[in-house]
């Protein structure tokens, strides 16, 4: 690969790793702030039963399994962030390709929101590809951005994986436009982009 | 007589606008919420508020867009951002747009009725 494709893939590729970093610490943020206040609505109650009032036993029930709702909500959070991070480990690894794009929905559901999208991941087939799993992601989360971009807000954007003319296939329900980045990507990864209704990235790698 | 702060709390997160405003009242600000602007919209033309504090980042209609929409139906409202992280740039923009504060998640409550009575009394 020469080295303008090389500078193109390592700045597009920080760029990912902010955004997505950015977008969790958003949520985990988020969280703490819930157990935060919840923990406070608990010293408020426990102060007004020293004052005399009555605690109300239900209800504290009710906080004490809130919170530990929101701490479940932030170990899922860390445990995605987790996979994301080790997704750079190695360069060509199997992966599930159902993995893939479950993590690429999770990862960027958010973000999809707060811009008025909703990200779905349907039909998934289990399809074991050999791929650079970190390429991958940037090059579905890079289509699903340009298509955030360009298309009204409230529109519903679903993902799924199956195996088409004997290749192992990310099909997102828009079409894109092909353009200089995602070409680079999807060679690195020995991938094909078509696009009619529908955006198509074949992997040309099975394993 | 001492004049009860009327607010409107608007963030996405259920458990933490309801939390807020169920602690701001012990301390004797009545508080409303809502977790979309629809719901707050509604809200604003129901009531009357001193102040309202937006999060910053929501689904469909963001803070900043759903402050122009408040003014429209109430010109006079003050208003206040929460956001996950603090920025220069977040504060100065919305500065720029009539909010005078934001606040950081997780706020202090204390912290955070000082600053609500500063922006108030201005």
């Amino acid at each position: 690969m020469d080295e303008i494709n090389w500078s193109i893939l390592e700045g597009q590729g920080l760029k990912f790793f902010g955004r997505v970093g950015a977008s969790i610490s958003h949520e985990i943020k988020n969280c703490l702030a819930v157990i935060n206040e919840q923990n406070g609505l608990l010293e408020d109650f426990l102060y007004l039963a020293q004052q005399g009032r009555h605690l109300d036993i239900e209800r504290i029930k009710g906080i004490v399994a809130s919170i530990a709702q929101q701490v479940e909500r932030v170990n899922t959070i860390a445990r995605r962030l987790n996979k994301f991070a080790h997704s750079v480990d190695e360069t060509w690894v199997q992966v599930d390709l159902r993995e893939i794009v479950t993590l690429v929905v999770d990862l960027a559901q958010r973000m999809a929101a707060v811009k008025g999208f909703q990200l779905i991941a349907s039909n998934l087939e289990p399809v074991n590809v050999s791929t650079q799993p970190f390429i991958l992601m940037d090059l579905i989360f890079s289509c699903i951005d340009q298509i955030m971009e360009g298309r009204e807000k409230g529109l519903q954007i679903s993902l799924s994986c199956v195996k088409q003319k004997k290749l192992p296939t990310v099909i997102i329900s828009e079409p894109v436009e092909v353009n200089e980045f995602l070409k680079v990507l999807a060679s690195t990864i020995e991938a094909h982009i078509s696009v009619e209704q529908q955006t198509k990235i074949s992997i040309n790698k099975i394993s | 007589m001492v004049k009860v702060l009327r607010i409107l709390l608007v963030d996405d997160e259920k458990d933490l606008v309801s939390t807020l405003a169920e602690r701001l009242s012990f301390r004797g600000i009545e508080a409303d919420w809502a977790t979309n602007a629809q719901d707050a919209l509604k809200l604003v033309r129901e009531n009357d508020y001193d102040l309202a504090v937006l999060d910053v980042k929501m689904p469909k209609v963001g803070g900043f867009d759903l402050m122009e929409m408040i003014k429209k139906i109430k010109p006079e409202m003050k208003f206040s951002f929460l956001t996950g992280h603090g920025s220069e740039d977040a504060f100065k923009k919305g500065c720029s747009k009539g909010a005078c504060f934001y606040l950081v998640k997780p706020v202090q409550l204390d912290e955070f009725i000082s600053k609500l009575k500063e922006i108030v009394e201005e």
